[in-house]
This record gives structure tokens, C-alpha cells and sequence, in this order.
């Protein structure tokens, strides 16, 4: 083993830069593939982390809104239609509105405004501070504390002479990649209203269902729908995985990053390929002076892993740099257990490429050495 | 130049795969930044397709909706209004609303497009049959995106679950937010959004966004202030902006562009690196040969001519079979993945492909002119 070690480690610091390009592309390519995972997963949450994470066994909207939630209005008057649903324990509304908003005098930006009730059964987890239980009082999401939104702060709504005071934090909670902010249901349908002067009545967005212990949800949906044909439900995550658009970012990071891992294990065997064909005429010489096929195979091998693991490190620091220089609105972080997956996919392909290439290193004559050129 | 060629032939007909090999990894490099661009460039344009369906200068929000083309409800004396005001050669009105579309009992998603025939708001491509005009009623346009659905020109369909309307014409794909798009006049348009925001009440007299086409000879950034001073003064406000920056503001595009448009940019950086060293690793393949050819008399010309068109042959074989790749995944993947490829951006990438590997070569020229003809001999003098 220590003859493989020396020559595995004496071929790496015989070509310095060779080894450095090496492991650079291989880290280049590794830290792609990760990144694309986090951030398209990433993506995902903060376009519908609002239902993907909820607590609540149901939600009910609208059958004609087709899972999309900005065209649901489902009539108030069906909440009691539905609690007195076998099975159902607690009915409660759900309000969504877009607003413009002010984080603390900031400039202008667009908002998910949500009208949750704190004992709700879809109300957001407080991580920090306290739940929104009074009229003016807001829990926003953790992600967006970048843009200043942290207890204390102040939302002004830019349409309505309003202001919103954030009392608490949650998280994995956004909706619409845009800052989310739950308040109590009355005031959402207070400002709702005012934003809508002309309208009679204000429709909640959904109603979250909390079901009794022993019941089952698909049946409990069925008969929802039964009950009233006007309202469809399903769980939260199940809607969640049907918001327009959702479809389309996850199977785009999906495909993105399943080529790059293609392109990365590609690029890893034929690199290796490249150099074990390179140095033929080298371990040609060490086999003529004594070394064995296999130690010489075992080398190659050896020498192979390091550069990945050099590579994987490489990648390692490339996303810790991309995490502390990227914009907030690019949620890149090292997740360790997606970057050992992706190294090991590429020693595989590099490792079996080692393999194809050596295969002439079985059949090299030590006295090759003496009549082949330079 | 002759003698290079001739080398570069002969070297592909005794050993192609020295030429192959790297061409290999290559076209999987290529393949990976046609796919990642025609990724983002899909995603962009099914969330912005409605915008890019009509051909206008500018476009007019009422200042509430933020530049939002969903929430924008300009009153329809505004938009009137910038009929007359002075540049305007035209303006239509357009608007959007989810919906549903019935089909032979399937029921899917889409975007409800109210437009005025004739006008800056009318989609410019129409495939077959023909748009609706303003007033007729119970009929439809589909894009080219519900049509691959399997609704043909002549069939009926169910709007929002109840309106039945006949479909007379297929315009180009014209997505908004992922979803394909039905074209309606505004009264049937006005009809079907009533149902779905009851708040709102029936709307005929409001509208989404007015599209402005500005006379020949005008510029659209001039014509813009004028619009938003005349509106002021009769109390009607309104944004008005160039139909570029309407599309930025489509929500989610700004995000892709800057989320995924950044990721893809980085993979291009990584490709162009990878592809640089690529040609570099090739030079010091080459470098006992090389040797020799010095040695037999080959002057450092021709071994840089021969380097550049090895590398050539290598990009062009490598973009090629890069596209081809591209384009089969494309047409193997679902519909769902926002994966359609476009010449223009193949085009894009095999450029940006041979300038990488062009630097590469750039940097190899220098280490062959260096190479030394008694290296042929196994010993550096």
C-alpha cells in the first residue's frame, strides 16, 4: 500500500497545475450540481411553502378555481356547510390578497397578505416573537428579514392608510417568492374590503379544516365535495405540488440539475481517461523497474479518488463563498448530504473510467519502454 | 494551411478517436449549457407569453397594480384618453383572469385573454382559422400550447365551468404565468371575470392594461410622459412603460431571471473553463508529437494552424451533436418541463462554446511555439 500511496501522491505533485485544473473543474462542475438542487428546492418553498408546510388535514377552495389559489372565493356561508362534515373537528377561514408594501419606510414592494386566525388550524409556527393576535399586528416569514422584516418592523400598505406591526417570525412559510405576512382574519377582511370599495361582501380564500383524530381525509374530502359541489378539498401538500408554475420550476431545476450531473461524471471520465492514456509511457517505465499491474492500477485508482476528493473540497469552499457573496434572493447552502452524493456519483463514473483506461496497462511489455518514442 | 488540413485528415483517418474523444466530452458540455439556456429562455417566455404575443410600444397600468398585469384595472375613459394624445398612433385594451377549460369532459387550467380585435392588443401570429372580433359572441381563440392539448379549430369548450364558447382560431404559443391562454372579446372576457372575482362585480367598462403603439417617427420613451400628464389632468393615474419592462414585471420573471438566469450563467462560466482547459489538455497531449514534427522540419506555424483546426473540427462536431442532443431531449421530455429549444439560443451557445474553446487554443499557441525539438528525441537539452 505504501508503494501505491507514493506513487498515487508523486504523479499529483509531479503536475501541480495539472492536478489543480483537474480538481478545479471537477469542484466547478460538483458545486453546480448541488446548487441547482438547493436552490431550485429553495425556489419551490418560497413559492408555496405557505401550503406545502401547513398544519392543517384540509384545505377547501373553490372547485372551479382548478387548485389556483388567486381565483378561489368560496362563499362564507358554506363554513358551517362544512364543519358539519362527519368527521371534521374545526373549520376556520383563509384570506389571500397581494398588497403593496413599506418594510420600515423601504421602497415599495409587492406582498402575500394572508388573513390566518392565530388558533387556526392553518396558522403559521411563531419561530420568533409572538403570533399576530391583535388587529395590528403581523407575523412575516424569516426569509425575508433581509429586506428589514423583523419584529418591530413596520408594514405600511401603500393602498390603504394601514400600518402593520410585526410581532413574530415564522418560517418556510412564503408564498408567491414574495414576502408573506399573516394577520388575523377580521382585519385581512377589513382591508380586503377597503381595497375593494364597490364589493358587498368579502370572500374567504379557503377554509383549513382540522379533521378529528380518527378520521380519514380522503373520505372526509369526498363527502366535503358531496356536501357542497361548489368547494373541492385536498391536503395542503397535495395543493401545494398544484399551484400553476409549480410544476414547471421543479421539473426545470430537476432537468438541470440531472444534466449537470450527467455532464459532470462525462467530464470526470474522459478527464481521467485522457490521463491515464497520457501516462502510459510513464507506467510503462515503473512497470520495467518492478512494479506490478495492480500496484500500478491501484495508483491510478488511488491518485483518481484524491482528485475528486480534492475537487469535492474545492466545491465545498466554491459553495460556502457563493453562500456568503450571492444576493439574498438566491438562497444558496451548503447541504452536505446532496454534495456527498454528487462526489460519489463522479468518483463512480471516474473510477470506472480509470478502469477501461488501465486495461491497456494489463497487456504493457515492460520492454515497450525501450523502443517506443519519446 | 494546406499542410495542416492535410495533417488534421490524416490524423482523423488513422486515429478518430484522438479527435472523438475530446469531441465527446465536449458535445456533453454543450449539450448542458443548450439545455440550461433553452431552460430559462422557456420558462421566461411561457410566463410572458401573452406580452410577447402583441406587437405594441408601450403598455398602461392604472398606477394601483404596480405594473402588474393581472391586478391592473385601468378605467376605460383612460384608455380612450391616450387615443388622443399626441404620438399615440393606437391603442387597444387587453386583459387576463384565470380560468378553466373544459374539453370533452377534461378539465385544465388556463388564462382568460380579453383583447379588442384590430388593435396593438390583437396577437400578431395566428396559426390557423382566425381571432375573434369585438362583439361576437360565445367564440374563442386557443394558442398553440391549448391546442397540443387536443382542441382543434371548431370545437366547443367550457369557459370558467359554464360559459360554452366555439374555438375558431390557434395563435402562436402565447403562455401567461405557465398556463395556456383563450382569446375572447372583452364582453366575453368581462362576463367570465365576473364570475371568478365576485368582488369585483361586472366589469365591462374596466380593463387590464391599455397597448400602445406610438406613431413612425415617434420614440416610445417620449410619448410615455405625455400619456401619464394628459390622463393626470383629467384625475385618472396611470403608469405607463415600455412593453420590455411590462415583461420583467410579469410576476416570477424576475425571480427566474435572476435565480436561474444566475445559476445558468455560472454553468456557462464552468463550461467555458472546462472547455478552455479541455484544449489545453490537448496541447500537452500533442506535445511529443509536436516535437516531432518540429524536428522533421514543421515550423511553429504550422503546428499553431494545426492545433486551431484540430480544435475547430472538435467545437463544430461538438455543437453540432451538442444541439442534436439538446433537441432530443427536448422532444423526449413531458410537456410540462419548459423545455423547448430555439435555434437563436443553440446559435447563442455554440458561439460562446467556440470562444472558450478559442481562449483554450489561445493559451496552447503559446506552449507549442515553445515546444523544443529535441523533446522528440525523450530528453530536454
Amino acid at each position: 500500500m505504501g508503494a501505491v500511496r507514493t506513487l498515487a501522491v508523486g504523479q499529483l505533485r509531479r503536475a501541480p497545475m495539472r492536478t489543480a485544473a483537474v480538481a478545479g473543474v471537477l469542484g466547478a462542475l460538483i458545486s453546480l450540481v448541488v446548487v441547482f438542487g438547493v436552490v431550485g428546492d429553495a425556489q419551490i418553498r418560497g413559492l408555496s411553502g405557505a401550503l406545502a408546510a401547513n398544519d392543517a388535514d384540509l384545505w377547501v377552495l373553490a372547485s372551479g378555481a382548478q387548485g389556483a389559489l388567486s381565483a378561489s372565493r368560496v362563499e362564507p356561508a358554506l363554513l358551517g356547510t362544512v364543519s358539519a362534515v362527519e368527521g371534521v373537528a374545526r373549520v376556520a377561514p383563509i384570506g389571500e390578497v397581494r398588497v403593496g408594501v413599506r418594510i420600515e419606510g423601504g421602497a415599495l414592494v409587492d406582498a402575500s397578505l394572508w388573513g390566518i386566525d392565530p388558533g387556526s388550524p392553518a396558522a403559521p409556527p411563531v419561530i420568533d416573537g409572538s403570533p399576530a393576535s391583535d388587529q395590528d399586528q403581523a407575523v412575516v416569514d424569516g426569509a425575508d428579514a433581509y429586506l428589514g422584516a423583523v419584529p418591530g418592523a413596520r408594514l405600511e400598505l401603500v393602498d390603504l392608510p394601514a400600518t402593520l406591526h410585526i410581532v413574530g417570525l415564522t418560517e418556510g412559510r412564503r408564498f408567491a417568492s414574495i414576502p408573506t405576512i399573516t394577520i388575523p382574519y377580521t382585519r385581512w377582511v377589513e382591508i380586503v374590503d377597503a381595497l375593494n370599495p364597490d364589493s358587498d361582501e368579502v370572500f374567504p380564500t379557503a377554509f383549513a379544516v382540522e379533521l378529528e383524530p380518527a378520521a380519514d381525509p380522503n373520505e372526509v374530502a369526498a363527502t366535503i365535495s358531496v356536501a357542497a359541489p361548489t368547494l373541492v378539498a385536498a391536503p395542503p401538500g397535495a395543493l401545494a405540488t398544484e399551484l400553476p408554475g409549480i410544476d414547471g420550476l421543479r421539473s426545470s431545476f430537476g432537468t438541470a440539475a440531472l444534466v449537470a450531473l450527467v455532464a459532470v461524471a462525462a467530464v470526470s471520465a474522459s478527464f481521467t481517461r485522457l490521463q491515464v492514456e497520457q501516462e502510459l509511457r510513464v507506467s510503462a517505465s515503473i512497470r520495467a523497474i518492478g512494479a506490478s499491474p495492480r500496484v500500478l492500477a491501484r495508483a491510478h485508482q488511488l491518485r483518481v479518488a484524491l482528485l475528486v476528493l480534492l475537487g469535492a473540497i474545492l466545491a465545498a469552499v466554491l459553495i460556502g463563498l457563493a453562500e456568503l457573496l450571492s444576493p439574498p434572493r438566491i438562497p444558496i447552502t451548503l447541504e452536505v448530504r446532496a454534495l456527498l452524493t454528487v462526489t460519489l456519483a463522479t468518483w463512480a463514473a471516474a473510477a470506472l473510467a480509470a478502469r477501461r483506461g488501465l486495461k491497456a496497462l494489463r497487456a504493457l511489455d515492460p520492454a515497450d519502454i525501450l523502443r517506443a518514442p519519446a | 494551411m494546406r499542410l495542416s488540413t492535410h495533417i488534421v485528415w490524416l490524423e482523423l483517418r488513422r486515429s478518430p478517436s484522438r479527435l472523438v474523444r475530446p469531441a465527446v466530452t465536449l458535445t456533453v458540455l454543450a449539450a448542458l449549457a443548450m439545455v440550461l439556456a433553452s431552460l430559462v429562455d422557456t420558462l421566461d417566455r411561457r410566463s410572458t407569453g401573452v406580452l410577447r404575443a402583441v406587437e405594441a410600444d408601450l403598455v398602461v397600468f392604472n398606477v394601483e397594480a404596480r405594473q402588474q398585469v393581472l391586478r391592473s384595472r385601468v378605467p376605460r375613459p383612460a384608455t380612450i384618453g391616450v387615443g388622443f394624445v399626441d404620438g399615440v398612433h393606437e391603442v387597444g385594451v387587453l386583459s387576463v383572469v384565470p380560468t378553466t377549460v373544459t374539453h370533452q369532459g377534461d378539465q385544465l387550467r388556463a388564462t382568460l385573454v380579453g383583447f379588442n380585435a384590430r388593435t396593438p392588443a390583437e396577437p400578431v401570429r395566428v396559426l390557423e382559422g382566425r381571432v375573434p372580433t369585438d362583439g361576437e359572441p360565445n367564440i374563442a381563440a386557443i394558442d398553440a400550447a391549448l391546442q397540443r392539448t387536443g382542441i382543434e379549430v371548431g370545437d366547443r369548450i367550457i369557459l370558467g365551468g359554464s360559459l360554452e364558447v366555439e374555438v375558431v382560431g390557434v395563435i402562436a404559443e402565447a403562455m401567461f404565468l405557465q398556463q395556456p391562454t383563450v382569446w375572447v372579446p372583452p364582453e366575453v372576457w368581462a362576463r367570465t371575470g365576473a364570475r371568478a372575482f365576485p368582488e369585483r362585480g361586472y366589469a365591462e367598462t374596466i380593463v387590464g392594461i391599455g397597448l400602445v403603439e406610438v406613431q413612425v417617427g415617434r420614440e416610445p420613451a417620449e410619448v410615455a410622459p405625455d400619456i401619464v400628464t394628459e390622463l393626470a389632468e383629467e384625475d385618472l393615474d396611470v403608469e405607463v412603460v415600455a412593453l420590455r419592462d411590462a415583461l420583467a414585471a410579469v410576476p416570477g420573471v424576475s425571480a427566474i431571471r435572476v435565480t436561474f438566469g444566475g445559476l445558468v450563467a455560472l454553468a456557462l462560466g464552468v463550461v467555458v473553463l472546462v472547455s478552455a482547459g479541455l484544449a489545453l489538455l490537448q496541447v500537452d497531449q500533442d506535445r511529443v508529437r509536436n516535437a516531432e514534427l518540429r524536428a522533421i522540419g514543421a515550423g511553429p506555424g504550422v503546428l499553431a494552424t494545426t492545433l486551431l483546426l484540430r480544435l475547430a473540427v472538435t467545437w463544430a462536431l461538438a455543437s453540432a451533436a451538442g444541439a442534436v442532443l439538446a433537441a432530443a431531449l427536448a422532444a423526449a421530455v413531458p410537456p410540462a418541463v419548459p423545455l423547448a429549444v430555439r435555434p437563436a439560443t443553440l446559435a447563442t451557445i455554440a458561439a460562446v462554446l467556440g470562444m472558450a474553446v478559442g481562449v483554450g487554443g489561445a493559451a496552447g499557441l503559446r506552449r507549442v511555439s515553445s515546444i523544443d525539438p529535441a523533446e522528440a528525441l525523450g530528453e530536454p537539452w
